[in-house]
């Protein structure tokens, strides 16, 4: 389970907005930039827009962590933090 | 009407130019305008699709640059090069050209974020057409990681569009590994880089990068305004974007600029005459203005990469406290010309993309300033440039209610 | 995805580029009774207006500041000049259409420049009365000014954007 005491922000990146530096991917790439140690982020995305490959390839890269809360075909839900214990 | 005389004569002629914004237009050397001028008024200035003889002399500036043009980017003859008016045009026809010719194989497009407008601008169009536009995300320094990409891309995506060099902050992309990457999710992908910053400063081999589609501007190589070309690799469909009469060739209708065209040539065998040392010429002074630049002035910081993997000509760098375009008037005060990626001179709040995709924060990226160096600078250039910058942005900073409590005096 | 950032032309009046050259009335005031800022770093405009205000509550000193463009700047200083001697209900009088005109015209994208230091000077008047009379005048309006709206719409568009992607 998450540990107690962590800030969970919740972002939800399917929605587009209008500037192209908001398109989600690079949306996905400015927050995991500003990924505190004491943060846990919460990312709801659409599987056409971030591939989960994809976010799963970002992530590994970065040596942060992944947890798949929920995943459809169409959606997926995860949680990302900086500790190696989720 | 606006009040452009007055400016003009308020602003006056500085005793010292120099010119360094050579991303949005350039200086053109008299060999080149004299190798117009003949075909203004003196021969070829027919029609180079009529049956007549200036149309044939036309035609024959028209096929000479052509041959020139894919000689010095290693075309093959079967391949095709289109001449547009504009960069942005060749951009956007290989954009909407291609997606539109090859819809019923895929509906997604990958471009990085950092693309010029041009490219940046047809995709959003092809997203109302129903297109879906996926952007892969770069690095600090604007590299595309060619395994990212690989993700990206599947059997959905028709066209990938990665720019060869980057027009703001000169990442010089690894394009063989990225087109290799991309075919290598989907071999059928079809690959455009625009390469308008490229030409003239890095060799440039079609068949080694393995591109399907290549852009180029004549005014970024310090040819004339009013020309185009988008190279085509043998095979490849796209729809024509424009429509008319049919001219010397089938994607772009419209006359050709023949004496730009003639321009263009020449000032393509002029960067390639001595390709080598122009290259070194203006490495050398990019960096004696970027270090010049970091040595004498506080609280700058470098966009971009550094050293090698930084096109030789390009220098970005963000002065804290002041914002850009401010900075451009006063540095075009005391005659030196600049542009700056600020909000400030953007029809919204935003400042440069691509300064904000790189994970520049926005007070950042307001204060950027471009330098471009050419290969007619000298040293004396970059040393008058050095006597004036730090003046201009302690000026600056001295209005400026930013500058924190212990750095003022 | 819509816009991102393009060039557009800026032709300033002859009065706008002398302003940049030979600011008046440039940096903090020693003796201040009061000062406010708009704008915010992030949207790449920012006006501080100091002002000594006497006890005939008269502006006797006025000064700016700035961090933003030429028309930011420029905005700024004329307005300290407009104000210097006024009382301060002549000076909440002013609008940003009168900067505007004392800089003979700006390119209608920077008219946000004039509504800002409208703004900054407005904040600075109605906190001398709010901090140092502790009372409104009749002829302040508790609801905002258009400038002062204007400045804080533009600061809280940019807080938001900042929210949503900083932890």
């Amino acid at each position: 389970m998450i540990k107690i005491g962590l800030k969970i922000q919740e972002i939800d990146i399917r929605i587009r907005d209008k500037s192209c530096t908001k398109n989600p991917v690079v949306k996905l790439s400015q927050l995991l930039n500003s990924l505190r140690e004491d943060m846990v982020l919460k990312v709801i995305a659409n599987e056409r827009d971030v591939p989960y490959k994809v976010l799963e390839l970002i992530v590994k890269k970065r040596g942060l962590s992944l947890k798949v809360l929920d995943r459809k075909d169409d959606e997926y839900i995860v949680v990302i933090s900086k500790s190696k214990t989720l | 009407m606006s009040h452009i005389h007055e400016l003009l004569k308020k602003h006056g002629k500085p005793p010292r130019e120099v010119y360094f914004d050579h991303e949005n237009s350039g200086w053109v050397p008299p060999e080149v305008v004299e190798e117009m001028l003949p075909f203004f008024n003196l021969k070829g200035y027919g029609h180079p699709a009529i049956t007549n003889l200036p149309g044939w002399e036309a035609y024959e500036v028209v096929e000479m640059t052509r041959r020139l043009v894919m000689k010095v980017i290693g075309a093959k003859q079967e391949d095709d090069i289109v001449f547009t008016h504009s960069g942005t045009e060749a951009n956007n026809l290989a954009i909407i050209g291609t997606a539109l010719a090859n819809r019923k194989k895929g509906k997604k497009i990958v471009i990085s974020s950092i693309e010029h407008p041009s490219v940046i601008y047809p995709a959003q169009e092809l997203e109302k057409m129903g297109f879906h536009i996926v952007m892969v995300p770069v690095d600090k320094e604007g590299f595309v990681d060619p395994e990212i990409l690989n993700a990206i891309v599947d059997k959905e995506t028709i066209l990938v569009s990665i720019q060869m060099v980057n027009h703001e902050i000169g990442t010089i992309q690894e394009l063989q590994e990225l087109v290799k990457a991309a075919k290598d999710a989907n071999p059928e992908v079809i690959f455009h880089t625009d390469a308008i910053d490229a030409l003239g400063r890095i060799p440039i081999d079609v068949n080694k990068l393995g591109v399907d589609l290549l852009s180029l501007s004549s005014h970024k190589i310090h040819g004339p305004k009013g020309v185009g070309v988008l190279y085509i690799h043998e095979g490849i469909k796209l729809r024509p974007i424009i429509h008319g009469a049919l001219s010397t060739q089938k994607l772009w209708p419209g006359v050709e600029n023949v004496p730009a065209l003639a321009g263009f040539r020449k000032a393509i065998e002029l960067a390639f005459d001595n390709f080598e040392a122009n290259v070194t010429h203006m490495r050398r002074l990019r960096d004696r203005l970027l270090y010049g630049i970091l040595d004498s002035v506080e609280d700058v910081l470098v966009n971009g990469p550094v050293e090698d993997k930084r096109a030789p000509d390009n220098v970005n760098v963000s002065f804290l406290y002041v914002e850009g375009e401010s900075l451009t008037v006063e540095l075009s005060l005391r005659g030196i010309y600049v542009s700056s990626g600020s909000a400030c001179t953007s029809r919204i709040l935003e400042p440069s993309h691509v300064l904000l995709a790189i994970g520049r924060k926005h007070e950042e990226a307001h204060g950027s300033i471009m330098f471009k160096i050419s290969r007619y600078h000298d040293e004396e250039d970059i040393n008058y440039a050095l006597s004036q910058i730090p003046n201009a942005v302690r000026r600056l900073r001295k209005f400026s209610p930013l500058v924190p409590k212990h750095k003022t005096q | 995805m819509t816009i991102i950032s393009s060039r557009i032309p800026l032709i300033y009046t002859p009065k706008v580029l002398e302003l940049f050259r030979n600011p008046k009335n440039l940096g903090k005031l020693d003796d201040t009774s009061v000062v406010a800022q708009a704008g915010s770093p992030a949207c790449g405009d920012v006006i501080s207006i100091y002002l000594k205000i006497n006890d005939k509550e008269i502006i006797e000193k006025a000064s700016f500041e700035s961090y933003g463009c030429a028309a930011n700047i420029a905005a700024a200083s004329i307005l300290t000049e407009m104000i210097k001697g006024k009382t301060l209900k002549e000076a909440w009088e002013i609008t940003w259409e009168d900067v505007t005109k004392e800089l003979g015209g700006l390119p209608a994208i920077k008219y946000h420049c004039s509504i800002l230091a409208v703004g900054a000077l407005k904040r600075a008047i109605r906190k001398y009365y709010a901090e140092i009379k502790k009372s409104l005048p009749p002829w302040i309006p508790k609801e905002l000014s258009r400038e002062e709206k204007q400045a804080l719409e533009v600061e809280e568009l940019i807080e938001r954007m900042y929210k949503k992607f900083s932890g």
